[in-house]
């Protein structure tokens, strides 16, 4: 089983809420667990198979910054008018995702499955 | 008879589509425009990239949305012909909009589209997106270098192509502004406009130019300097606890944009404007992220340190009302505070599109080095003055950023400035002269340094200033080494020497250093042969020596400074380890 980390928004709570809906809509809570601290010690500490996030949350630069330095995989989703409406890998950063906000329920299926195919790579 | 629109690969991708990928719905109007439709029609997007495609899809409704506004040509719907498109994109635009799929075709009609909500009826982001509308065509204009007769400005040939403002365009208002900024160019413009426009944007080039000329005077080498202080403080780190690499030559300049409105288009626009210098920008929307990065860079060493900041002031909603109705602390202001706080004389530069008075006035009462206004109040204005007034906000910017980097020079000395403060807070130093003589200096440099830049004064006379400044501490250094009473120095009251009144010239600041030399064990005579080199610009200052023309003045420089700094701060750490003993 693998163990992803949704983390939340400290400033936007009703956000949050509604990528937990559509996570819950696609029965991810099983895999997905909602993660509320953007402490620096805490995030520090975190152990996962992936995070995902919203780009424009708080603190999203210290989430990026542990995501490349402990490599995990890692979607951040954003309204942005640059941000893509599929699931699509950085040039420069595998393993880091981005996908339009909108799109986020399409693209998270694939990204969760990501995640369960690079645990089990690294496993073997 | 139905029009098609066929989008070609070689011929609209790059009016169509920016670098960062991202699509320009209001260029994909102007191309539609320039096809001169009456009545329905069709588009063609076959030839596009699929991933283009599926962009160009997925942001069908802001289409359907702006077409209408624009370019009303009596059209009831649209057919557009697509490739293969992705599937889940298809589904959601068709159901969101009302559409029907008919084999490779979609069809919309217009009054369908879904109208959600967008967050133009919020005054400040309307007034905000304006400016940057403004900024981007001004982008545009001086990439141009020069209006020609023949340059077209509303078609889809046009060199204009707005990628800066591509999420900005999808504001309806702003989006209607710029189309007819666009149109009026093409029909009413004449050549006495066109040259003022093209005088001011040779203004914008020179402006450009001194931008980058600050730029490579922050990048430059460090050791390059006759007076080298990089090796020099390389020798000294661990003693004097310097952070590593405090010296080393950076390949970009780091610059943290603190704004709330960053992902909604501000980032593209300022990394478009910037995108002729070496400047990274790490964007932040609220305090809390800029808290926690602040930890990221001192406590963790991950990332790097700012060379300069700037800071939106209305970083909530809740900030609206305290702009519009009481001059109350706007929550960019907390950011200023958190950010100078952190870092001494970090050049801190407003970005706000507003124009109360009492928020300018605090800012630079907070310590911000500028406040760039990053809009105006262009509604009032005839489509002519809109254009030279997109050129002036753009020099605004350009001219304060400037001002900044050119600040950011001086980064390393209030880095050094700060360590000397802590070693005064803790009480290292029991001359209250000398600790009054730190204090001032670190307190004024910042302050100091951005008046005579406001003033435009040359590099010299600020260097010059600040060295005189570091110089006038050892004045008062002297005495703390000097044991009165006992007619020892402080440091080595074991050394002989002949009593202070009577050592020549005040040599006790050089007999100290000359011991240090030996307990360092750095080889030769290094704090105190820079010393000597130092005391001898000092001589030679303009303001010390009198006149430039008998050829014999020199000028302080950067690298100066901070050597002074630096032996000061040798001198205060060694003065609190004989004060303060370690237990090990």
């Amino acid at each position: 089983m693998i163990k992803l980390l949704y983390i939340e928004d400290i400033r936007r709570p009703e956000r949050n809420l509604e990528y937990k809906l559509i996570i819950k809509r696609l029965d991810f809570e099983k895999v997905i667990e909602y993660y509320d601290s953007i402490e620096l010690d805490d995030v520090a500490q975190i152990v996962a198979d992936g995070v995902i996030c919203h780009a424009g949350m708080a603190a999203y630069n210290v989430v990026k910054t542990f995501a490349e330095e402990n490599k995990w995989p890692f979607l951040s989703y954003s309204g942005g008018v640059d941000s893509p409406p599929r699931l699509t890998e950085n040039k420069f950063k595998k393993g880091h995702f981005s996908v339009d906000s909108d799109y986020f329920e399409q693209a998270l299926p694939e990204f969760v499955d990501y995640c369960r195919y690079r645990k089990l790579s690294n496993k073997e | 008879m139905t029009t098609i629109v066929n989008l070609q690969k070689n011929k609209h991708q790059k009016f169509l589509f920016s670098p960062d990928r991202s699509i320009n719905i209001f260029n994909l109007i102007r191309i539609i425009n320039g096809a001169d439709i009456v009545g329905d029609f069709k588009l063609d997007i076959t030839k596009l990239e699929i991933n283009h495609q599926n962009l160009l899809v997925s942001k069908i409704n802001a289409f359907l949305r702006l077409y209408t506004r624009l370019a009303d040509t009596g059209s009831d719907s649209v057919s557009i012909i697509i490739g293969k498109v992705e599937k889940s994109i298809i589904e959601k635009v068709v159901e969101e909009n009302h559409g029907i799929v008919v084999d490779n075709t979609l069809v919309f009609e217009f009054t369908k589209a879904s109208n959600i909500l967008q967050a133009t009826n919020d005054p400040h982001h309307v007034k905000n997106v304006r400016g940057a509308v403004l900024l981007s065509l001004a982008q545009d204009l001086i990439r141009i270098t020069k209006i020609e007769n023949s340059t077209s400005f509303i078609d889809g040939e046009s060199s204009i192509s707005l990628h800066g403002a591509t999420s900005f365009l999808q504001n309806e208002e702003n989006a209607s502004m710029m189309w007819a900024v666009l149109q009026s160019w093409s029909s009413v413009h004449s050549r006495d406009y066109r040259a003022k426009v093209n005088v001011r944007i040779q203004r914008s080039l020179l402006n450009k130019k001194k931008l980058k000329g600050a730029v490579s005077a922050l990048l430059k080498n460090s050791s390059a300097s006759p007076f080298d202080v990089k090796s020099f403080a390389e020798s000294l780190e661990s003693k004097l606890g310097l952070p590593k690499g405090m010296f080393d030559a950076s390949e970009a300049i780091q610059i943290w944009f603190i704004d709330d409105q960053y992902a909604n288009g501000w980032k593209i626009l300022l990394e478009q404007m910037l995108s002729d210098f070496p400047i990274e920008l790490t964007c932040f929307n609220s305090i809390e992220g800029v808290r926690a990065s602040i930890r990221l860079v001192n406590e963790l060493k991950k990332g790097e340190r700012p060379n300069a900041a700037l800071v939106d002031l209305r970083l909530s909603s809740e900030d609206l009302t305290y702009e519009t109705y009481n001059s109350n602390d706007l929550s960019g202001f907390l950011v200023i505070d958190e950010l100078l706080k952190t870092w001494n004389g970090l050049p801190v530069v407003v970005a706000s599109a507003s124009s109360k008075l009492w928020n300018v006035e605090k800012a630079i009462r907070r310590g911000a080095v500028a406040y760039w206004r990053k809009s105006d109040e262009v509604h009032e204005l005839s489509n002519e003055e809109v254009t030279i007034t997109a050129l002036d906000i753009n020099d605004q910017f350009v001219d304060k950023l400037t001002l900044a980097i050119r600040q950011a020079r001086y980064s390393r000395i209030f880095r050094i400035n700060q360590l000397l403060m802590e070693l005064c807070e803790k009480g290292t130093v029991t001359n209250i002269e000398l600790t009054r003589s730190i204090t001032n200096y670190c307190n004024n440099a910042p302050r100091k340094i951005s008046w005579m830049l406001w003033q435009d004064l040359n590099e010299n006379e600020v260097c010059n200033s600040l060295f005189l400044g570091v110089m006038e501490i050892f004045n008062e250094l002297e005495s703390s080494l000097w044991d009165k009473i006992a007619k020892k120095m402080v440091l080595f009251p074991d050394a002989r020497v002949a009593a202070f009144s009577d050592i020549k010239d005040s040599q006790i600041i050089n007999k100290t250093l000359s011991r240090l030399d030996k307990n360092y064990d750095i080889g030769g005579r290094f704090l105190a042969s820079k010393y000597e080199t130092l005391k001898g610009i000092r001589n030679h200052l303009p303001i010390i020596h009198g006149s430039r023309s008998n050829g014999s003045a020199e000028d302080a420089l950067v690298t100066h400074i901070e050597g002074a700094l630096l032996i000061v701060l040798a001198v205060l750490k060694e003065l609190d380890l004989h004060f303060n003993p370690r237990a090990d």
